[in-house]
């Protein structure tokens, strides 16, 4: 099953924004390592593709799941809404949360979270405050001395 | 820890230790640690380690970070340091998981209960802590640990 995502208004000419699960590695206890595409294409069949990774149960706190490769939904989440307003892009971050999220309940397990750990360069920290709402987030350094933050975003109710 | 207690690291029974086809992308490796008194086990947990967590290659995140506490502390550490110990049992992970890959993070995500912070802080260096309140109302604590690859790193 593929989730289809509105267009935000300004949206660089993307037509359809996809979210689709294409990988489930069951995990134990409770944890599913879920693969997801997210796919924008343009009218003339032009089509950004990115992958990122979801945790269901990765620490073993129900309450949390975690996305990897940020990175890599921030620059699908600019290419798509490059010229929308921070108010569209921040609608538009919580609507593809809300997809990945249906994506998981659908394709792989019942699941109702909405706090999510995430760990991020600090270069993309004002783009991720821009997409999402941060629930916690706190800097450290990496042991490569990379700046990095670990945070926690909060899909709204 | 007296002379006939030990600890074990093995193999969980489950879908573990897997890689997608996406190969970077690798996954959870899910172990059993048992606390032994002589031929016995005196007690049991299940853990898990998930690698390359959050696209990060620097770090992991570790699951059931309560249940590897229980453990060590009901260890006999007598005059030892418990940091020494949090070490000692992280190389018997690394150990494991070192049979199928190269394992050599330092930095592990954790997310326990509030009331478990001082127990990871007597075990393990934490990098960061941020307090948060959970959906569910809980008090809870997003950590960063630092655990060395060896007892002299951490002098």
């Amino acid at each position: 099953m593929t989730v289809y995502i509105q267009a935000p208004k300004n949206n660089n000419k993307v037509e359809k924004f996809s979210v689709e699960a294409t990988e489930v590695i069951k995990c134990s206890p409770g944890d599913r390592a879920v693969i997801i595409n997210i796919k924008a294409i343009k009218a003339n069949d032009e089509a950004y593709s990115s992958n990122i990774r979801l945790s269901t149960e990765p620490t073993g706190n129900c309450q949390t799941a975690l996305i990897g490769h940020m990175d890599d939904l921030i620059s699908y989440l600019n290419y798509c809404s490059s010229l929308a307003t921070d108010e569209e892009k921040r609608a538009f971050g919580t609507e593809v949360l809300g997809a990945i999220i249906t994506t998981v309940n659908e394709q792989v397990v019942s699941f109702k979270k909405r706090l999510f750990i995430i760990d991020y360069h600090f270069d993309i920290e004002s783009n991720i405050q821009k997409y999402f709402q941060l629930h916690v987030s706190t800097p450290y350094k990496s042991t490569n001395s990379s700046r990095m933050i670990l945070g926690l975003i909060i899909m709204p109710e | 820890m007296e002379n006939n207690e030990y600890i074990k690291i093995s193999h969980y029974g489950g879908d573990e230790d897997m890689s997608f086809s996406t190969g970077a992308l690798n996954c959870t490796v899910t172990f059993i640690v048992d606390l032994y008194k002589g031929n016995s086990i005196r007690y049991r947990e299940t853990a898990h380690l998930v690698e390359n967590a959050t696209g990060n290659c620097q770090t992991a995140c570790i699951g059931y970070m309560d249940g590897i506490l229980k453990v060590l502390g009901l260890l006999s550490l007598e005059e030892k340091d418990p940091k020494v110990a949090g070490i000692e049992f992280f190389n018997l992970v690394r150990a494991y998981i070192g049979r199928k890959h190269f394992f050599k993070k330092r930095l592990f995500f954790i997310d326990i209960r509030e009331h478990h912070l001082s127990d990871v802080e007597k075990y393990f260096t934490v990098v960061v802590k941020e307090p948060y309140v959970s959906t569910n109302g809980s008090k809870m604590v997003v950590c960063l640990i630092r655990i060395p690859l060896s007892i002299t790193e951490l002098q």
